[in-house]
């Protein structure tokens, strides 16, 4: 791709981030392309509302002190707490990380895009977020894939808990202006992933192959179109066509796939069409595991709930996330601190059986969890109305991934204290160890932190 | 050529191009054109001497090889287009004598590589203003009007105006398309939106998912709430559909013609010629025959759909170039451009229009006129927002039929008022929970009322006391709806909801203060912070929208945050902007949004400031009684109550100067030539999809006098605008 007029017509000339993102892209994908190791890098984000409360994920009795100073602990010295229990098997291939800071991304009860882009984007995008940059670094048929149970970040109490179509939950994005859609519809994702090997009633081989149909149509159409018009307009309609010519050659892959989608398509059960809300949540852990055996993508993106959401399989179908953020005592007594836990408990229950699932696929040395970090956040940082001085997250796998990730309690000194750090450092190290371009930093700095030298990855967990 | 040859040839050919230079002439024209201009109006305190602001333009030149000149010349460019420099109270050139400087500055940017960027900039909507004001409307220009040939990819409001999908149900519709430009407010600009990857894909994921759902009958899970609570919900398929999706074996052809007769006019707006039938339907054979019954349609139905012209307006202006190298659009564009400029239906949609196109009247601009004049009569029934809102409120929303409903003039003072966010902002100032959802229908119906009675329209949106929540005034409103009501209903069912008002209005309290749309407490949130006013932003709102003005960009490595004494008035916290590396921009926009502390962050109108010492905050919701016993019994403390500002840029005696409060500050905005000049650029903006250019400079003098002419009606400004050079020509 050039950097012609039509890429500026994207918007991208101005802005600090705008004009840096395009040669960015370009040297990611050739980077890509020159991988050496032989294994994809994989990541699974799974992005909760309402905050992480650090105190719940922190070993069992950890005192942190002043917390002026960083603490690096082996997690194998210590127990883990009560709702990360079942991550027990994979201590040592786990990390905790906590006392980043992503202050400067707010947001009406979520950073929304600023939550994965490190930039104040509480509307609409301002720059690509990480999952999208690592699914360029990464590619595959579908260069990244996300799942969300429903389109609102905040939403209306009225509304399905569960959607069925293509939804913008605001999380992610391929850059600026330009949101990634996540799908609802555990059956419809099911479908677009794996039905073009498979005999589906609706969605399956006969119709996948009617695709090239369509693309040669729609191709000839706007080539036709284009002729009409003056050179200018024409670019217009070069990105169209380059549209078509990105999915053709996604088709081709996913041909070449057949025998291993098949292989590896996951059972279609009566989950995938409940409307029960951890049903739902539940069955795209259940694609995630699958499409990731299968090579199908190497990023995939899972908004865990939302919040309106209400886990009325634990007793509270009267209560959102939203009014358990705002203490709101359950349907079934549970207070506020107790309902989060509930909840918690969940997510990583679900993380745990998906990291027992790639921990049971052998893949060079090791297994599938060696090259795949799954990476458990929140899209407001520590607490439902957060000040986002703090940001925990839990990282699970991807011991192969050229980081010092694995089996660690590491906690950065508290927010402007001496030595500590950001969010975009850590995600400026995810960049870097994967073949991301050395960058001084990711997205934009805390100017209440100029103080502090937040230049270049952690050195920590950097190699 | 030989090696050392080709490398000489290189060299040259890359100096040539780089060289930025000033040859000869250039020289020439730089000491006599732009150093005198320098000599008048910059060196007294930009020479080396002074070097006011560490800059010096003593030794500039106009050697634009040089990175230090272009660096300096790009600096000096910014201060002249935004108009910053010269400082306001010295000399100014002439709005020629600028301009004259602009271009020569760019010309030389072009040659040192930097011509892409400042020409592109200037499409963008935020650059709209910098385009010289003086020079549009002082009438030295004669240049004929025109816009660029273009496609216009399809607004999202379009996009459902195709209505593709039957039902939207519960939730959120997920919309497949949005906008790429950066800024809010004005945005649909030809030029800058584009269907893209990403755009595509999200748009086939959509059409994907609303032809599956009409493709069979389908049962939705049963409502949780409501009266239909818990019974299952049958949603028919499309018939048109179902009969080809269905049919056991081959669909009969009358089936097959008949969708794709009917789906090609849906996406494209327009009847399908012979030709592009037969491609669709050897297209929709093949699908049939490879794919079965549903695939196939489902393939032909998004090959329908996704086609180029489902996605791109064409405005490539048809026939011979005139004198100018201008062509007229032709009829069926026109019909399309008069239909998407007042609704986001394609003109089938739309009989007036249809009627003009399919008898041939849609040719020149006389039958133009003719057509939106009609279409100004006949006007649109009133939107009725669905939001929560009182009684009084959904009276105002549901305002009488007229022009001013149409969905494209109602979008138009959503996005230049921006009231609409107000829905969506949480605050954490003290008071109860937002009903933010029930702001908007009251200013939307206000709105439309002046637009409907179209009699100094602009003048009446910036100050009329009608925006006041007055028990008088509506219950005025509920005398004249029982009038009408008492015409079709029975006369006891007419007098109980009279009576049933008049009990409703005995919680409304009289305001007096406000007048008009800045005053609205929509306009008031929208532009405000979580728990307080926001008077920089509501500035810039001001100088960008009614004074055609610009704002220099916030400068990189700033950290624009005010103290967060809570005990501290938000003026005094503003203090810290008072010195000179910070007022120096922020005298362009504070002035003009700090009368706003007339009003409380929530749009209370303010009698004073009052602290609480128990609380330890400012308190809002204070009652007259509350107020006088808090003082007397020394639990509240009075702090100055400042409401003064000032106008500044519009050269109008007795407009610029000191304001008192918000009141005096509306008061006087609404009688300025250029508030009023500048939301005519920002209508013609809107109506064109596109930034103005100096050559429509003689569409915007009409515009303004069809306005004054008529005693301010908007519908003649939107005549004169939609039959303008501007809107009609292609170039």
């Amino acid at each position: 791709m050039m950097t012609t007029r039509r890429n500026f017509t994207k918007g991208m000339t101005l802005g600090a981030s705008g004009a840096v993102l395009m040669p960015l892209l370009r040297q990611m994908e050739a980077h890509a392309a020159g991988r050496s190791d032989g294994f994809p890098r994989r990541f699974v984000f799974v992005i909760k509302s309402s905050g992480i409360t650090p105190g719940a994920i922190r070993p069992e009795g950890l005192d942190i002190g002043d917390d002026d100073h960083l603490l690096d602990l082996k997690l194998t010295d210590h127990q883990l707490p009560p709702t990360l229990r079942s991550l027990d098997p994979f201590k040592e291939e786990m990390m905790i990380l906590e006392g980043l800071s992503g202050a400067n991304f707010g947001g009406n009860h979520s950073s929304y895009y600023g939550a994965l882009s490190c930039h104040h984007s509480p509307e609409k995008p301002a720059a690509a977020t990480l999952d999208c940059l690592l699914g360029q670094l990464n590619p595959a048929p579908f260069r990244n894939y996300g799942f969300a149970p429903n389109g609102h970040s905040i939403g209306n109490n009225y509304g399905p808990i569960v959607q069925d179509t293509a939804v913008f939950p605001k999380i992610s994005a391929y850059g600026q202006n330009s949101p990634m859609p996540y799908q609802a519809s555990a059956e419809k994702a099911y479908r677009q992933l794996f039905g073009s090997a498979l005999d589906l009633k609706t969605g399956g081989k006969k119709e996948f192959a009617l695709q090239t149909n369509l693309l040669d149509f729609l191709s000839e159409d706007t080539k036709r179109l284009a002729q009409q018009i003056s050179p200018e307009e024409r670019e217009k309609l070069d990105h169209y066509l380059n549209a078509f010519e990105s999915v053709r050659a996604r088709n081709n892959e996913l041909v070449t796939m057949q025998e291993k989608i098949r292989k590896n398509a996951p059972e279609l059960t009566s989950q995938y069409s409940s409307t029960v809300f951890t049903d739902r949540v539940s069955t795209f852990f259940d694609l995630t595991s699958a499409a990731l055996i299968t090579g199908l993508t190497n990023v995939i993106s899972i908004r865990a709930d939302w919040l309106s959401a209400k886990y009325a399989t634990f007793g509270f179908k009267n209560t959102s996330v939203h009014d358990i953020g705002h203490n709101k005592v359950t349907d079934n007594g549970l207070k506020s601190a107790e309902a989060r836990d509930v909840i918690r408990q969940f997510q990583i229950e679900e993380i745990a059986k998906l990291a027992a699932k790639l921990k049971a696929v052998p893949e060079g040395d090791g297994t599938m969890l060696d090259n795949t970090m799954i990476i458990y956040l929140s899209d407001t940082g520590e607490a439902h109305h957060s000040h986002r001085k703090e940001w925990p997250f839990i990282v699970v796998g991807g011991r192969g991934h050229t980081l010092k990730t694995a089996g660690r309690y590491l906690r950065y000194p508290k927010y402007g204290s001496p030595g500590h750090k950001t969010i975009g450092n850590w995600y400026n190290t995810i960049l870097q160890a994967n073949n991301g371009p050395a960058k001084d930093h990711f997205g934009q700095l805390d100017n209440q932190l100029k103080d502090l030298d937040l230049r270049g990855p952690l050195a920590e967990i950097a190699v | 050529m030989t090696r050392s040859s080709t490398i000489i040839a290189t060299i040259l050919i890359a100096a040539l191009l780089a060289t930025g230079k000033a040859d000869a002439a250039g020289d020439d024209y730089f000491k006599q054109g732009i150093v005198p201009f320098l000599e008048a109006n910059c060196l007294a305190c930009h020479d080396d001497e002074t070097q006011k602001g560490k800059v010096s333009l003593d030794t500039i030149g106009g050697d634009f090889s040089k990175g230090d000149t272009v660096a300096l010349w790009e600096r000096v460019l910014e201060q002249l287009e935004i108009g910053t420099m010269p400082p306001e109270k010295k000399r100014q050139p002439s709005a020629a004598e600028r301009e004259e400087v602009v271009r020569w500055i760019k010309e030389g940017l072009t040659l040192a590589g930097k011509g892409f960027e400042i020409e592109s900039r200037m499409l963008l909507p935020e650059f709209g203003n910098r385009v010289s004001h003086e020079l549009l409307f002082d009438g030295s220009i004669s240049t004929p009007p025109f816009t660029p040939a273009r496609l216009w990819r399809m607004s999202p409001h379009i996009y459902g105006g195709k209505r593709y999908q039957q039902i939207v149900r519960g939730g959120i519709e997920a919309q497949p398309l949005s906008y790429k430009s950066k800024s809010s407010g004005l945005r649909d600009y030809a030029d800058q939106e584009i269907m893209d990857e990403s755009g595509f894909l999200a748009l086939q994921l959509a059409l994907s998912d609303i032809i599956a759902n009409q493709i069979h009958d389908r049962e939705l899970a049963p409502m949780t709430y409501g009266p239909d609570k818990g019974k299952p919900i049958h949603l028919a398929g499309k018939e048109s559909f179902k009969v080809i999706s269905e049919a056991e074996g081959q669909p009969p052809r009358e089936a097959l013609e008949r969708v794709i007769r009917e789906e090609f006019e849906r996406a494209c707006g327009r009847p399908i010629s012979a030709t592009e039938f037969q491609k669709y339907f050897a297209f929709m054979e093949r699908n049939l025959a490879e794919g079965g019954n549903e695939a196939g349609l489902k393939t032909t139905l998004l090959g329908i759909y996704l086609s180029s012209e489902a996605v791109y307006r064409l405005e490539l202006g048809r026939g011979a170039d005139d004198e100018h190298g201008r062509r007229l659009l032709s009829p069926q564009e026109i019909a399309f451009a008069l239909s998407y400029a007042l609704t986001d239906s394609p003109p089938s949609a739309n009989l007036i229009i249809q009627k003009a196109y399919e008898e041939g009247k849609l040719s020149n601009t006389t039958e133009v006129e003719k057509v939106v004049r009609a279409m100004m009569a006949a006007g649109a029934p009133p939107i009725r927002k669905h939001f929560p809102a009182s009684a009084f409120h959904r009276m105002i929303q549901e305002g009488e039929h007229g022009f001013a409903y149409y969905p494209r003039i109602v979008r138009f003072f959503e996005e230049f008022f921006l009231y609409p966010r107000a829905e969506g902002t949480f605050k954490d100032s003290p008071g109860p929970g937002m009903g933010g959802r029930a702001l908007i229908g009251a200013p939307q119906g206000h709105i439309a009322a002046i637009v409907n009675e179209d009699k100094q329209v602009f003048e009446e949106l910036l100050t009329s006391p009608r925006f006041n929540n007055s028990r008088t005034q509506l219950l005025k409103m509920v005398d004249e709806r029982h009038a009408r009501k008492r015409k079709s209903q029975p006369k006891e069912k007419a007098d109980a909801w009279r009576a049933d008002m008049i009990k409703k209005s005995n919680k409304l309290t009289d305001d007096t203060f406000r007048a008009g749309m800045l005053h609205d407490l929509s306009w008031l949130i929208t532009h405000s912070t979580n728990d307080a006013n926001d008077p920089v932003h509501r500035g810039i709102w001001v100088r960008t929208h009614l004074l055609a003005g610009n704002v220099p960009a916030l400068p990189i490595g700033v950290d624009a945050k005010i103290p967060e004494d809570h005990d501290k008035t938000l003026r005094q916290r503003f203090e810290v902007t008072k010195v000179n590396e910070c007022w120096k921009c922020h005298k362009h926009f504070e002035p003009l949004g700090m009368p706003f502390e007339s009003f409380t962050d929530r749009g209370w109108v303010r009698t004073g400031m009052y602290y609480s010492k128990k609380q330890k905050r400012f308190e809002t919701m204070l009652t007259p009684d509350k107020i006088k016993s808090g003082l007397e019994k020394d639990e509240l403390v009075e702090f100055p109550f400042d409401t003064s500002g000032k106008i500044t840029g519009t050269g109008e005696a007795g407009i610029d100067g000191p304001v008192k409060d918000a009141h005096d500050l509306v008061h006087r905005l609404a009688k300025s030539t250029r508030v009023r000049q500048s939301i005519i650029r920002h209508s013609f903006r809107y109506w064109m999809g596109r930034n103005e250019m100096l050559s429509d400079s003689k569409t915007l003098i009409a515009a303004e006098k069809a306005y004054l002419d008529s005693g301010g009606k908007f519908s003649e400004l939107l005549v004169s605008l939609l039959t303008s050079d501007s809107f009609l020509y292609r170039k």
